[in-house]
């Protein structure tokens, strides 16, 4: 099959435009990144009846070709043919929402104003024929001069006739690209007059039955039952991200533990067998571990935002928002930086104020992250006594809830101070459209899950295992000569590097293992653990399980209670994810924010060590 | 009246909009959600538990509006509402007599 022409889909904001690409392009689809930008580039190939295979791509929505925010403004360059990586599309398919038809027809009429190939898919009928609308899709054809075909992309339904009509209007194969003439640019009240009169004369009945919506809303945006059922929606979120993931934890740590006992059972003893059992297959399962917990978190946050609900808790916490100088919409990012700061950080490209936007990116490492959690397990595990206080609540649980409130509460007080100096600048606004209600298609659902995990295992499979091989290098290398009372990784260059750090982190109460186990950490926060592991020269038990108990013990014996508190203090704020700070770098354009990040970042963590190890042993803890 | 003053579920009409209150990338986004003179509105929504307290004591609330523009719903703050006026069925007979 020949592979021929390039597809944009582009439409407003709530349009159905993914659910189209995913109903057009299925599973065969691919997730990247527009060059220079952290905008997610999403492309799928369509094939059509005639055997050509076109590539398709899914624009960021928007309201007109004047961009407010950096994924608008790759929207608009890919239309002009602007974008680095990505040639002009032959065609476009203008998806416009058939219940919201003269807002969404104004920008449509911008772009067919430019002149190309284009289709339009009148997208969600059955929604506005559910809010009493019937549409002429002829006459509104006839009106924009190019085909317009009726579908229900969540539904499969009209995408045979869009695939037609898009086969009709992409050039062929083999064919000059056209020189496109763009018609006369009309102004902004022209063009939504013109728009009103065409949904005017498309519109064939209208009967205002818009219950749905507008029923559920009084309950979700009520100022006492919206606020009350945000935060049982967030408790049931984090006690699914804790219990469900138990039993496919288990199994990802039996499926590593297996790989490196049949790994030492077929190689033999030798540098090679030891760089690949405890160097790639102990790191890289390290971090694998997460994926159940960020998977479970993704499938909660992609089902808010399909249903319409995250919008609603976006509007439900402007006010806290506004009070820290953000804006409803950081809580998004914010709430995706629970399980990583990556995808958090790279939502942040919907916040149109650059300012607001700044300083979200700034406080998103600050979310506990589920990379943390292996190392609050660890110490939690290991020093805080397993009973119930104060009616039943366990005192481990209470104290990992005080790390995550800790977290939380770090990031506001953050922000006020971020957007008092730094980033100081006019308030932002609050400007956001409330879509509709609708069931989520599980397979959409699915397809975006399988997005985030293949994103998360590519970056276990290449960040994380060069990491974890440089680790282990610097942990096993040089040798101390025969007779020396220094252990392998005291005398090895991670050893010596520590010695280095120690005189700044001794008065915070670390000592030198805590000091040997921030360095390689610096690449991601876990790898603290089997660092940990490492230095106290444990034996790799086939049971992780074992092996964190076994840890635990150790470490009961030899840190005191205040340096293990101030340990879990640290890692409540340092910056220790060098993937956090490469998207920083990118997001922001310049090195100047994430060496900030980092800098301001790493003083607190001091701080809230120091603070916290002074406290408990004034306190004779 | 403004926008900010209007009674939940009530139907109005955008009489006047103050663009010289708000920047211009914001005017020109409240322009692409469909706020501008002529549209129908009606106010749904007022967030904030704070708010919605206040506004009991008779105090005047700041949280964010949504409001029901054209065919779609559109949240923003106190600040742009407040730069909304907008007329009812009851002006216009008022203004009739």
């Amino acid at each position: 099959m020949d592979h021929s022409g390039l597809i944009a889909l582009v439409g407003n904001p709530n349009a159905g435009k993914s659910a189209l690409f995913n109903a057009l392009t299925g599973a065969r689809q691919k997730v990247g990144n527009y060059p220079g930008v952290t905008v997610e580039r999403k492309a799928g190939k369509l094939a059509l009846s005639d055997g050509r295979n076109v590539d398709i791509v899914d624009l960021p929505g928007t309201y007109s070709l004047d961009p407010k925010s950096p994924d608008e403004t790759v929207t608009r360059n890919v239309v002009f043919g602007y974008q680095d990586g990505e040639q002009q599309p032959d065609m476009l398919v203008i998806v416009v929402d058939a219940a919201n038809l003269d807002n969404h027809l104004r920008f449509a009429l911008e772009l067919l104003a430019l002149g190309r190939p284009s289709v339009v898919a009148l997208n969600m009928v059955d929604l506005a024929t559910r809010d009493g609308l019937e549409l002429d899709a002829d006459q509104l054809s006839k009106d924009l001069g190019v085909p317009v075909i009726p579908t229900v992309a969540v539904r499969r339904r009209g995408l045979d006739h869009l695939r037609e009509a898009i086969e009709a209007a992409v050039p062929a194969h083999g064919q000059p690209r056209a020189v496109f003439v763009p018609h006369a640019e009309r102004g902004e009240t022209e063009l939504r007059r013109e728009a009103q009169r065409i949904a005017r004369r498309a519109i064939v009945s209208e009967t205002p039955t818009r219950r749905f919506t507008g029923a559920i809303d009084k309950v979700v945006l009520h100022p006492v039952s919206g606020p009350i059922i945000l935060l049982a929606l967030l408790f049931v979120i984090f006690q699914a991200v804790f219990s469900w993931s138990e039993a496919p934890v288990a199994l990802i740590e039996e499926t590593f533990a297996a790989l490196q006992t049949g790994v030492e059972a077929v190689l033999p003893d030798s540098f090679l067998r030891d760089m690949i059992v405890q160097g790639v297959i102990a790191g890289v399962g390290s971090v694998v571990v997460f994926l159940p917990q960020i998977l479970i978190l993704f499938f909660f946050i992609l089902m808010l935002e399909a249903t319409g609900y995250m919008t609603r808790a976006a509007f439900l916490m402007d006010g806290l928002m506004a009070r820290v100088g953000l804006s409803g919409r950081a809580f998004i990012p914010l709430l995706s930086s629970f399980a990583c700061a990556i995808p958090g950080i790279m939502a942040t490209r919907t916040i149109s104020d650059p300012k607001d936007r700044l300083t979200t990116i700034l406080i998103a490492p600050l979310m506990t992250c589920s990379a943390r959690l292996p190392v609050y397990a660890l110490i939690i595990a290991a020093f805080i006594p397993d009973r119930a206080v104060w009616g039943g609540i366990g005192l481990q649980g209470l104290v990992l809830f005080c790390l995550y409130l800790a977290g939380i509460v770090g990031a506001l007080i953050a922000a006020v101070v971020l957007r008092l100096t730094v980033t100081r600048g006019s308030q932002g606004s609050f400007l956001m459209e409330l879509p509709k209600y609708q069931m989520p298609l599980l397979r959409d659902v699915i397809i975006g899950l399988w997005q985030r995990a293949w994103i998360f295992l590519r970056r276990a499979g290449t960040i994380i295992f060069v990491t974890t091989i440089i680790l282990w290098l610097l942990l096993s290398f040089p040798k101390p000569p025969q007779g020396s009372n220094q252990s392998l990784v005291e005398y090895s260059a991670a050893g010596r590097i520590a010695s280095v750090l120690e005189p700044v982190l001794r008065p915070i109460g670390f000592n030198h293992e805590i000091a040997l186990a921030l360095i390689p950490a610096m690449a991601a926060r876990e790898v603290a653990v089997s660092a940990l592991a490492t230095a106290n020269a444990i034996e790799e038990s086939d049971d992780e399980e074992q092996t964190a108990q076994t840890l635990g013990e150790r470490l009961q014996g030899r840190w005191t209670l205040p340096t293990a508190l101030a340990f879990l203090a640290w890692f409540v704020f340092a910056p220790q994810c060098l993937s956090t700070i490469a998207v920083t770098r990118r997001e922001t354009n310049s090195w100047r924010w994430p060496l900030f990040m980092t800098g301001y970042l790493f003083v607190l963590a001091w701080l809230a060590a120091g603070a916290t190890y002074w406290t408990a042993v004034s306190a004779g803890l | 009246m403004l926008l900010t003053a209007l009674a939940p579920n009530q139907p109005a009409y955008i009489d006047r909009v103050d663009w010289a209150a708000m920047s211009d990338s914001d005017g020109k986004r409240l322009r692409e959600l469909g706020l501008c003179e002529g549209a129908s509105i009606e106010l749904l929504h007022r967030a904030g538990l704070l708010g919605w307290l206040l506004s009991r004591l008779g105090i005047r609330r700041r949280g964010a509006h949504a409001c029901r523009v054209g065919r779609m719903i559109v949240a923003m703050r106190a600040t742009h509402a407040a730069a909304i006026e907008v007329r009812t069925g009851a002006d216009d007979e008022a203004g009739a007599a």
